[in-house]
């Protein structure tokens, strides 16, 4: 059984142009306690993404999908209550800024016994108990006095371990982490990570890291989703996708972060995808990345499939990069 | 040759209460550096090093406490104020947010005609001509002159905000964490059009920022600051080949790409050494140094300069 | 240099272009404005439409009602008061007194209210200590009763009525200018333009005041309505306008002993002053929620 699998599942907003699809027939396999790494720029819809699996979706959005199965339970099936609910027990999302998404006016406690209470936890002193035990799971120091304090008090780095320990106090099947490092330093940031996929190994939790930064993947993930302007681009192991990408859009992403040793007094510059990321309402016609592309050729003005390559994974493109293809050439004008 | 920009022991403490003395802030503590003309300074610290404050001074937005600061050789806080605007000329600065850099209900073109005007006696076409070199120089159309600021992409409004930089024809640019709230794929290009410029106008770059892979590709040195004090400044091989300084390791060992790059001792200081730590005047890095020993609390350590390398710390490492 | 346009050009609406399009579908604000627009219109040709002067006293129509009336007389539209004046004369040449003097009114208030607002926004510690502390005192009365106390003091008639209401007015745009200045001087974009060269007063010029435009004009909109209510009050309470100018609180006043006789005379002022007020509402509201930061951004 997966844990996570969803079928052709499409968001759709309406607005003053239009209806805008923020998300287009997008499908996902996850089995329990995988890493799955879901990579994109901004608008590329991978948030999007997280908050339809949580049904977290504002009632602007008209949601479709063939299926949303999440721990073997269709979510599409169920009423918007019982859905809530059943996503309440076995899902749980952290986001960018904890700073945000604790209430701070309340203290850590309060907060963290609040969430145990809609988890059937009633009893004041196990409430109590369970808040220590989870602010120790997240490898906060001295828990008991931390209860007593508010969010302003902790730092970023801090305020995160409490986002966690709310999001494994139901003890989940799925973690959705939502850039959960981004506005952290970068010490923290890598014991953020740490932490993560320590609950993952030792709960058998599986988490979805929806990151922009390929570096962060390649050490923690099984296998990575390459998203663009709403579209899966390339889904493979993180292994073959790093080795060898086979998506030009992969390639250029990997390609346009600086590599270790190349240095400014070698004169070397870096690849980089032309323009900007398409604005939603005003996707070029075709594949996505076409007007972007190096590789874009008569054919792309037809909408690829995504397409499984042997020994690799899938890929929407008409023209897949060949297997162990040379990184794009850096050019220098003058 | 003399140093287009330089510091020295520069100083800046904030009183922490507006209209009594009492505790004070030292944003940055002794920062002392040189930067050549075409070379590319990166700072490099966590957030509360001081990094962000350091380039206030550097374009005179915030006046240093103590310290000199030395632009193409002169010391500008023993010039006339005349003079030192002069000189503050030449130091230009790119901001984090290129969207709220640029005044929103102003066009662009408008926008960039501002410093000809206050600091130049061109004419009006002479201006108007000088704005559209820019605009092409970073790679736009003087077309886009009469647009305002939301009409562009945040790569675009990075262009625009660097062409403002540059229109007085400055020597150096301070840019602080300038990629940082662009895509990806948009980082790329405007770290090329930097260093494209960097080329073509013999440009100085103080580059701030976080991310270790820029750095190690802009950089021809790289200063490591924590709590405002000089860490570790040392050339762009040094650093990263070498890390001498405790922090800068993990720093190198906290980002995924670096992590196998250097070795670093893994130890959990006690809740007491740390408490010890942090309430001393010794070495400000010592509650989190793996390394840290009795002597680091009780004794600030000196900047000790090893073959240029330059690093604060009581046990360098090799 | 790489050419970066790639995708086929938007055009995109200007700024007052976008705010004109988010008013329009505003329909309150525009049902407002329209209504605005014929009071403004009324005042400005008021000579030209009135069908008598509005002092003649035609003293065979006395207390004649309006035309729709049974006992109504065509050439008086709206009727006649109890010394045979015409009604609809009055109003309309009231319309110019009430919109002149609130306009006079908003105009010295908003003009001493964006300066002491600037200096109290650009400078720290005594400077802007005192002027706000000033301002708060003001605050603390109720709008009106200030203004009866100063025409108290300065003595009752239209032109310190008009100082009377401005100085009510003040604190409210000296409050909106400083806490704008505030919030605008902390962004990148001021202090890249300080870094430009600009000076203090051409970076309130050129930079801030463009930015701080949208809830000032908002201001303006709520000033001017106040400002026509507390005229038209000081007028009914005899301190403002005096008889027989045809201000309209001033002709309510006068007429409130009529209330049964000739309950139209009553009517008409009041009438004209809850429409111009809700008009001038209105069309406030479609201000504010057209030049909404927010949605101006993008």
């Amino acid at each position: 059984m997966k844990l996570l699998h969803i079928e052709n599942l499409s968001v759709e907003f309406e607005t003053h142009k239009g209806r805008v699809k923020v998300l287009d027939k997008v499908s996902l396999r996850m089995d329990p306690g995988e890493v799955l790494g879901i990579v994109g720029e901004s608008g590329s819809g991978k948030s999007m993404l997280a908050l339809a699996v949580m049904g977290l979706l504002s009632p602007a959005a008209h949601l479709t999908a063939d299926f949303i199965s999440l721990n073997g339970q269709d979510l599409m099936k169920l009423t918007p209550e019982q859905r809530q609910v059943f996503i309440a027990q076995n899902a749980s999302i952290i986001f960018q800024e904890p700073q945000t998404s604790l209430n701070p006016c309340f203290t850590i406690g309060t907060q963290l016994t609040e969430t145990l209470e809609l988890h059937g936890v009633r009893q004041r002193s196990k409430q109590k108990q369970r808040a220590i035990e989870l602010l120790d799971a997240v490898g906060i120091n001295d828990p008991e006095s931390r209860l007593d304090q508010y969010p302003h008090q902790l730092s970023g780095g801090m305020n995160q371990r409490v986002m966690i320990a709310m999001a494994i106090a139901a003890e989940p099947k799925l973690m959705i982490a939502d850039e959960p490092t981004t506005a952290l330093d970068v010490t923290i940031q890598a014991q953020i990570i740490e932490l993560l996929l320590e609950l993952n190994k030792t709960r058998n939790m599986g988490l979805i890291l929806i990151t922009h930064d390929f570096a962060l993947l390649s050490e923690s993930t099984q296998r990575v989703c390459v998203m663009y302007s709403g579209q899966i681009m390339e889904n493979a192991e993180t292994e073959n996708i790093l080795a060898s990408p086979r998506h030009p859009y992969t390639r250029a992403l990997l390609d346009s972060i600086p590599h270790i040793g190349e240095r400014h007094h070698m004169g070397q510059r870096l690849f980089s995808l032309k323009g900007t990321i398409p604005a939603i309402d005003h996707l070029p016609v075709g594949c996505r990345l076409g007007p972007r592309c190096p590789r874009a050729a008569k054919e792309c003005v037809k909408s690829p499939r995504l397409d499984y390559i042997e020994n690799h994974g899938l890929v929407r493109c008409h023209f897949p990069l060949p297997k162990n293809h040379q990184q794009n050439k850096t050019e220098i004008d003058s | 040759m003399t140093a287009v920009l330089a510091a020295e022991n520069l100083r800046k403490v904030f009183q922490v209460h507006q209209w009594r003395k009492g505790k004070e802030i030292k944003a940055i503590d002794g920062i002392t550096f040189e930067l050549q003309q075409g070379k590319t300074l990166a700072i490099v610290g966590e957030s509360g090093s001081g990094k962000s404050s350091l380039a206030r001074q550097l374009v005179g937005i915030e006046t240093p406490t103590s310290g000199k600061i030395l632009i193409d050789g002169e010391d500008i806080y023993q010039l006339s104020r005349h003079e030192q605007r002069n000189h503050f000329k030449k130091v230009r600065m790119v901001f984090q947010n290129p969207y709220s850099s640029l005044n929103p209900h102003s066009r662009i073109g408008k926008t960039l005609e501002e410093p000809l005007k206050i600091n130049t006696q061109f004419d009006s076409t002479k201006r108007k001509r000088l704005v559209e070199e820019a605009l092409q120089k970073v790679g736009l159309r003087a077309e886009h002159t009469n647009r305002f600021p939301h009409m562009f992409s945040g790569g675009q409004q990075q262009r625009i905000a660097i062409a403002r930089a540059i229109i007085l024809q400055p020597k150096v640019i301070v840019a602080d964490e300038p990629l940082s709230a662009l895509d990806v794929s948009v980082q790329a290009q405007i770290l090329n059009l930097m260093m494209d410029l960097q080329e073509d106008l013999q440009l100085s770059y103080v580059f701030i920022s976080h991310d270790l892979g820029v750095v190690e590709h802009i950089a021809d040195q790289v200063m490591v600051m924590y709590r405002g004090q000089l860490m570790e400044y040392g050339e762009v091989d040094q650093i990263f080949d070498s890390p001498k300084h405790p922090y800068t390791r993990t720093l190198l060992t906290s980002t995924p790409s670096y992590r196998h790059t250097v070795s670093i001792k893994k130890r959990r200081l006690s809740q007491e050494f740390r408490k010890k730590a942090n309430a001393s005047n010794g070495c400000v890095f010592a509650s989190r140094c793996p390394y840290a020993e009795e002597q680091c609390i009780e004794q600030q350590p000196k900047t000790r300069n090893l073959h240029g390398q330059r690093v604060t710390c009581h046990w360098p490492l090799d | 240099m790489n050419e970066i346009k790639i995708y086929r050009d938007i055009p995109v609406p200007g700024r007052w272009q976008a705010f004109w399009k988010r008013f329009r579908a505003h329909k309150a604000a525009m049902a407002g404005l329209i209504f605005l627009v014929i009071i403004v219109l009324m005042a400005l040709f008021g000579p030209l439409i009135a069908p008598h002067d509005p002092t003649q006293q035609f003293a065979d129509a006395l207390r004649i009602p309006p035309a729709w009336t049974d006992s109504g007389v065509n050439e008086y539209l709206l009727g006649t008061d109890d010394l045979g004046r015409d009604l609809l004369s009055r109003i309309i040449y009231g319309s110019r007194l009430s919109l002149g003097l609130s306009g006079i009114v908003v105009i010295i208030a908003a003009a001493a209210g964006i300066l002491l607002g600037a200096i109290a926004g650009l400078t720290r510690g005594f400077v802007e200590f005192f002027i706000l502390r000033i301002m708060d005192v003001i605050l603390a009365v109720p709008s009106l009763l200030l203004a009866i106390v100063i025409v108290a003091i300065i003595g009752p008639g239209l032109p310190n009525a008009i100082y009377a209401v401005a100085i009510v007015l003040i604190p409210h745009f000296v409050r909106i200018v400083r806490a704008a200045i505030k919030e605008e001087m902390a962004k990148d974009y001021v202090v890249a333009a300080r870094l430009d060269g600009a000076g203090p007063v051409r970076l309130f010029t050129h930079s801030i005041f463009p930015n701080i435009l949208p809830p000032l004009i908002v201001q303006v909109s709520l000033a001017f309505s106040t400002a026509i209510i507390d005229i038209a009050a000081l007028g009914f309470l005899g301190l403002g306008a005096q008889p027989p100018n045809p201000e309209w609180g001033t002709i309510l006043s006068q007429s409130r002993d009529l209330i049964q006789l000739a309950p139209w005379v009553v009517t008409t002022p009041g009438l004209a002053i809850l429409i111009t007020v809700l008009s001038i509402n209105l069309v406030g509201d479609g201000l504010r929620d057209a030049l909404d930061p927010k949605e101006t951004r993008s």
